[in-house]
């Protein structure tokens, strides 16, 4: 019951911080933004002064990476290239990454007073090429698929990334199926799961204007994929909540616009660049995290 | 987060006034605030928005300087069909307006003529799948005609259309706004302030009936648009003149500093929230 405890050190100056952890897989199909996000979240550009995150900094080398990819490429107004896959899992980079929330906001315990309370996230996470999703899944048994498996089993918390501008409706499901048989093949001890569903690009117009309810979002576009995350949350799988997200963000809040420029278009999805990058806010980006680490809904971070 | 707004189609036949409808709409701020008129409701667009630049640039040039539009096609694929965004705000007193945030799609005309001829093909289901998804809703449907014979057209068009709605699962969740536009016209202007009365039963009695049989009461409402208004409250004349182009008839503002568009908010505003404004905003 009071396990946060454990994991709650006393910082030096004497307030109190609580400390979550979390390891994390980023999974997706190819473009849905996996790594665009980590480095969108590592960067955290342009944050808005109401928001409850005071800070997100790299802890290793691997996200300090993370920050230069934004800096050179997402800053530039550039396209990310696609991560390639790995054969061995092991020379995946590791981001480690520390969000600090601002005091005022912790509500975890609200007995103490609230301004002395502080919330540190600790993440390490690894984002999967989109190739594991789409190709690898269906060579089973083969050892790679084997080493991949055995890796996202040590995740205490599984980020699933779903591109919401994709018409490919039928492959994801059935992607998101294939992923979650094979996990609970290969998981002998049966740990019980979170599961983020995340809808990137919500930047985009048709998904921004229903960014305020994400599972309802989701299962209008997406039915047969919440069908079966809701199936395998019945089986006592383990947990499922569904988030919107833009690593790319609006331009102002008045009458509100998508940051991008359009590069290209198809069934796969939308393919965009940051279009002002001095004005570039992404938004939702900790929610997801905050719930796979503490189990609870921060509603705050949804639109921030 | 309030979940107002959300994302709305606008489709009808070809040439019935879709694109002119929505430029309209993205324009019609920056002109009102030239002429400071004042009204309880606001429409805003962002011109940062490339999709709003663009249909911006195309209003000023279609509806001031009369030049012509080339039709919404198919051609580029869904792909490359345009969203709009517009936030509605509603003045209250004392309280800051709650912002109502639309997505509208321009669909092209060709799909809903082509259901009557039965020649859909493969890239117009594409349209269909988009328009009818569940996240979409509710769509406005313009329909122009008055005369004799558009009504037995709308209707197979309609009937139609609703069986697709039906096979989408969408006959109970989709608002239909069905709205007849460019209602300047002479003949049914005075029609304007009861559409549902003087202009559906009287003109598309047919149409109305198959919509009225088929659609919960609450997910269906009669409005009336004019796009271009009449010159004043005294000289209900079309604000309007038709000029013979080189691709057919171009129609333009006749007095572009007397133009008072009726009637276009408050449809995209019941399809949001389900409320009705009243008539002529």
């Amino acid at each position: 019951m009071f396990d946060w405890l454990k994991n709650s050190p006393q910082s030096p100056q004497g307030n109190n911080v609580t400390s979550e952890n979390a390891t994390i897989r980023v999974v997706g199909d190819r473009k849905s933004g996996k790594t665009t996000y980590m480095a969108a979240l590592a960067r955290w550009p342009n944050a808005g002064l109401n928001s409850p995150v005071q800070s997100v900094m790299p802890i290793n080398e691997d996200g300090e990476v993370l920050v230069e990819i934004a800096q050179n490429v997402l800053e530039q107004g550039l396209e990310l290239p696609p991560t390639l896959i790995s054969d061995n899992v092991d020379d995946l980079k590791d981001y480690q990454l520390q969000i600090s929330l601002k005091g005022e906001f912790s509500w975890r315990n609200p007995k103490l007073n609230g301004n002395s309370q502080q919330v540190k996230l600790n993440i390490n996470c690894k984002d999967y090429a989109g190739e594991f999703f789409a190709d690898l899944l269906n060579k089973t048994g083969d050892p790679v698929l084997e080493n991949y498996l055995e890796d996202c089993l040590q995740a205490s918390g599984i980020m699933l990334l779903i591109d919401g501008t994709s018409r490919n409706y039928q492959d994801i499901a059935s992607n998101i199926d294939k992923f979650l048989i094979a996990l609970d093949r290969s998981d002998m001890a049966s740990t019980k799961r979170r599961l983020a569903v995340v809808i990137t690009k919500c930047e985009q117009p048709e998904l921004w204007v229903r960014r305020a309810k994400p599972r309802d979002m989701a299962t209008a576009i997406f039915p047969q994929v919440a069908k079966k995350l809701h199936a395998w949350q019945q089986s006592g799988a383990g947990s499922v909540e569904y988030f919107s997200v833009s690593a790319f963000g609006m331009l102002g809040a008045n009458v509100p616009a998508p940051n991008f420029t359009k590069v290209r278009a198809s069934r796969d999805g939308l393919t965009a660049v940051i279009k002002t990058p001095k004005r570039w806010r992404p938004f939702g980006l900790v929610s997801p995290i905050y719930w796979l680490c503490t189990g609870e809904r921060h509603t705050k971070l949804d639109g921030e | 987060m309030k979940d107002l707004g959300g994302n709305i189609g606008v489709i009808g036949p070809r040439s019935s006034g879709k694109t002119t409808y929505l430029a309209a709409l993205a324009y019609w701020p920056e002109r009102k605030l030239e002429r400071k008129q004042k009204s309880a409701f606001e429409i805003e667009s962002s011109d940062e928005l490339e999709a709003n630049a663009k249909i911006i640039e195309k209003a000023k040039e279609r509806i001031l300087e009369g030049s012509s539009f080339e039709p919404t096609t198919v051609a580029g694929g869904i792909d490359d069909l345009d969203s709009y965004m517009f936030t509605i705000k509603v003045k209250r007193f004392l309280r800051p307006p709650d912002p109502i945030n639309l997505v509208a799609v321009d669909y092209p005309g060709e799909i809903f003529n082509e259901l009557v001829n039965g020649e859909s093909n493969s890239l117009h289901e594409e349209f269909i799948e988009k328009c009818l998804r569940k996240d979409v809703k509710g769509l406005l449907i313009l329909l122009p005609g008055w005369e004799r014979g558009s009504d037995s057209f709308y209707e197979q068009m309609i009937r139609k259309f609703l069986g697709l709605m039906d096979s989408y699962g969408r006959m109970n969740d989709l608002r239909l706004a069905v709205a007849m536009s460019k209602c300047e016209r002479g003949e049914i202007w005075s029609g304007r302030l009861d559409p549902e009365i003087d202009l559906f039963n009287m003109h598309l009695r047919e149409t109305t009936a198959v919509l009225r049989k088929k659609l919960p009461r609450k997910n269906l409402e009669f409005f009336a648009i004019s796009t271009f208004g009449v010159l004043s409250r005294n000289n209900p004349r079309p604000n309007r003149v038709d000029e013979i182009g080189q691709e057919g008839v171009n129609s333009v503002l006749r007095e572009p500093n007397e133009w008072r568009p009726y009637g276009m908010i408050a449809p995209l505003y019941w399809l949001s929230t389900g409320k009705r404004l009243s008539a002529d905003v």
